[in-house]
């Protein structure tokens, strides 16, 4: 039964990611986008990863509508709806896409780890609470989680983040300031009396 | 002082030069270009000076700090020095196509942000891991971004611009997804307890051949190979000229030390390094035929060099791909190394000229070059020694990077793309001797033109840049000896 | 012990709500389409009524590029603080054993802070001018 969830998610997902690539008016795109995100942030909590399917709908609610601003400001609709589909190019993707389909399929026929479910591999939480006291990790209420019988996922990403990963969070913390400057540079608004821009 | 101080210092300057860039009064920002250039030749100087010696904490899992690592780091910071020397060449051109802020030109930034990208790119350089390789990587890419658009006000540089952030992200995606097999497959992120795994057959091949490919796709949009190699000249054109430079030899150079750590582990895996080989031997005889076919026609000085740099980036595949053993002592990764601080020589010393050329002529088309020789024979001839170099004349720095090259290629037998790569070589003199004819033996279409002066600074850099193209074509031992650190 | 059946179960009122919500506005619409046949729409009915104003323009408006560049900013902002909330919620267990993860955050919101001031002082957050 719930694999049936699985599936509906799945296909919502799947089903509006394509028609992101196949609808016209780039306002649909985008609505279509969000969906499908929905439908991606709920197998990530059905594979219990509940703090990255909760911040998945909650930053890209936020990058959707910076989506939108840019749509409905940058770009001419009514052009995109008139222009003509390039057949060659439909082929061409089309081509690819079958193409990396098959390659896909014969390397998941050859994973064989692949091939187990994953109700064959359960969470064992009280092993995991006992290899984390056994390797002396620093936070201890996640342990008690665990033997209660629950995911403290956002603990657990915060613990490792904040003392394994630290190093990525300095670089990752340059990269927002990076664009957080971009942003300001190329959106920055000019003088009232700038002459136009040249091509 | 640690190894990793070199990349916070790195990044504080940054944060230094953008605070004075924000609160220093005053429409003449270069003074920021003079504090970046001060600040990263003390780091440079420093990175020569520090502790490399690991310790215990798990930092070190992600960063290594080896010889290799250290050259990169170097050719980072370097790169990034001459760029912004470039930079202060071209603010005029700068000042045209910017943001135009409170009546002038707002291009501070466009000193503040390269000092990020060195940063990123010193990473990338030591970077050991799936994980810190992707964050540093990106790092560098969406800094990229923003300076190939800089220019807003120029529809070329917004064309760019899209062009390279669409491509970059498809990139982006190929590259987290092998990461992912790679992941799946073995269970580890560190490249070197892949390699382990890879190596103990305790692993399907099949998908991680799949998980080869994917990253291969990745890293051949970030140094300019087939099949991703077509975004090339376009962003080359509109990107500003300085930027260009810097992708041209920082990003591919970045680019080459991730390919080199990455195939590292592919090719020293039994199961593997067949069909590897095969793959990586087809690419870099791709490459080197779009790259060397395709310069010959061009008219556009940028989009020669564009192609030119696909070139290369097939020479260094080749090298890659020549397995093991090396040539004169280097291993491949060695003589990457080698070829790449040669090629930063001579680009950025072409480059250089052309900042020059675009400013005083405002065009990047070969006809600019028309009657260089009697308009500023210093120049003429900096670009002569550039040229050279770069079609590979002996007594050059450039020839010594093909021969090392051409020698791996001799020493694993890999005839038919030694003569692929030969054909390049050949082709290369024609299309690099193109420029010289413009120079030397047109004359320029409106009659004679003023003569162009140099400022101090940029004399001084292209003094340098042929000094070393010269000196290190005969004399190659400090460059071995850097590389082989 | 938690398995992926029993998680995946929990979300089947979840996908009630949306099957509901949905069916609903189908149903509306579908019952507006089948009960108004009367009110299918034409030329006439569609131009403006008597005093009405002729629609004229883009359906939609072009909005200013501050909304774009604040928007922007609340995005980079937005990354930055889902760092801030695991941080928050295992702050007391981990700077118990270690100062690493308050340094480490520390540095992030430091060059964050830096990002914030220069956003300020370029006056990328100011919205009248």
């Amino acid at each position: 039964m719930p694999s049936v969830l699985f599936y509906i998610f799945a296909a919502v997902m799947l089903g509006f990611g394509l028609l992101v690539v196949v609808l016209r008016n780039p306002v649909s795109n985008a609505l279509a986008l969000a969906v499908s995100f929905l439908g991606l942030a709920a197998l990530f909590v059905s594979l219990n990863a509940f703090f990255i399917g909760i911040i998945q709908i909650l930053v890209y609610a936020g990058a959707v509508m910076v989506l939108f601003l840019f749509i409905v400001m940058l770009l001419d609709i009514k052009a995109e709806q008139r222009r003509k589909l390039n057949m060659p190019a439909v082929a061409g993707g089309v081509l690819l896409v079958v193409a990396f389909s098959i390659q896909l399929i014969s390397v998941l026929a050859n994973f064989e780890p692949g091939k187990r479910r994953i109700n064959e591999v359960p969470l064992d939480l009280p092993a995991a609470a006992a290899a984390r006291v056994a390797s002396g990790a620093p936070a201890a209420s996640i342990n008690a989680t665990l033997n209660a019988g629950s995911l403290p996922d956002v603990n657990l990403v915060g613990e490792t983040l904040f003392t394994k990963y630290n190093f990525h969070l300095q670089v990752i913390g340059v990269l927002l300031l990076v664009a957080t400057v971009g942003v300001i540079v190329i959106s920055r608004r000019e003088d009232k009396n700038a002459p136009a821009a040249e091509s | 002082m640690p190894v990793y101080s070199l990349e916070v210092a790195v990044v504080l300057l940054g944060l230094v030069l953008l605070m004075m860039e924000a609160f220093v009064a005053g429409k003449d920002k270069r003074f920021v270009a003079h504090t970046a250039l001060l600040g990263l030749g003390a780091v440079l100087v420093g990175s020569f000076f520090v502790d490399r010696t690991p310790d215990a904490s798990g930092f070190w899992s992600f960063y290594k700090a080896d010889g290799l690592a250290m050259t990169y780091k170097a050719i980072a910071l370097a790169c990034t020095m001459l760029v912004i020397v470039l930079g202060l060449d071209y603010i005029p051109v700068l000042e045209k196509f910017t943001a135009r802020v409170g009546g002038h030109g707002a291009w501070g930034e466009f000193f503040c942000l390269p000092v990020f990208i060195c940063a990123g790119m010193m990473w990338m350089a030591s970077a050991s891991d799936l994980t810190s390789i992707f964050v540093s990587l990106e790092l560098v890419t969406i800094a990229f971004y923003v300076m190939v658009t800089f220019m807003r006000r120029n529809v070329g540089s917004l064309e760019a611009g899209v062009k390279y952030l669409i491509l970059g992200a498809l990139s982006t995606g190929f590259l987290v997804y092998g990461f992912t097999w790679l992941f799946g497959v073995t269970g580890q992120t560190n490249l070197d307890v892949i390699a382990a795994k890879l190596n103990s057959g305790t692993v399907a091949t099949v998908p991680a051949m799949f998980s080869f490919a994917l990253i291969l796709v990745a890293l051949a949009f970030k140094i300019g190979a087939v099949p991703l190699q077509f975004w090339i000249p376009d962003v080359y054109q509109g990107a500003p000229t300085p930027i260009t430079a810097y992708l041209s030899v920082g990003s591919k150079a970045a680019g080459f030390i991730v390919t080199t750590r990455i195939l590292q582990v592919f090719l020293g895996s039994e199961a593997l390094v067949h069909n590897c080989t095969a793959i990586l031997l087809a690419v870099a005889c791709a490459t080197l035929l779009v790259g060397n076919l395709a310069a010959i026609p061009q008219t556009n000085f940028k989009r020669l060099l564009a192609y030119s740099s696909i070139s290369h980036a097939g020479f260094l595949v080749l090298a890659l791909a020549a397995g093991p053993a090396g040539a004169f002592g280097l291993a491949p990764g060695q003589i990457v190394a080698y070829y790449l601080a040669a090629y930063l020589i001579m680009t950025l010393l072409a480059f250089a000229v052309l900042v020059v050329i675009n400013r005083t002529s405002g065009s990047d088309d070969l006809n600019a070059f028309n009657g260089l020789h009697q308009r500023s024979p210093f120049l003429a001839f900096a670009l002569l020694v550039a040229v050279a170099s770069l079609a590979g004349v002996p007594l050059t720095v450039g020839f010594v990077g093909k021969l090392l090259v051409f020698a791996a290629a001799v020493k694993a037998s890999l005839w038919l793309p030694l003569g692929f790569a030969i054909i390049g070589a050949v082709a290369g003199f024609y299309y690099y001797l193109k420029v010289l004819r413009n120079m030397y033996w047109n004359a320029p279409a409106g009659g004679t033109l003023p003569a162009i002066t140099l400022s101090g600074l940029t004399k001084a850099t292209l003094l340098l840049l042929i000094a070393a193209t010269v000196v290190l074509g005969v004399w190659w031992a400090p460059l071995f000896q850097l590389v082989r650190r | 012990m938690v398995k992926g059946e029993a998680m995946l179960q929990d979300y089947l009122p979840v996908l009630m709500q949306i099957l509901i919500a949905s069916g609903f506005a189908a149903v509306t619409l579908a019952v507006s389409v089948l009960l108004g046949k009367s009110g299918k729409r034409n030329a006439i009915k569609d131009s403006a009524y008597e005093c009405g104003m002729l629609p004229i323009g883009d359906m939609q408006p072009r909005f200013s590029v501050k909304f774009y560049m604040v928007a922007m900013l609340f995005v980079l902002f937005d990354i930055e603080v889902v760092f801030m909330f695991p941080w928050a919620v295992t702050f007391k267990d981990l700077v118990l054993h270690s100062t690493t993860a308050f340094w480490s955050m520390a540095g992030f919101a430091f060059v964050l802070l830096v990002a914030y001031v220069y956003a300020l002082k370029k006056g990328a957050l100011k919205w009248n001018d």
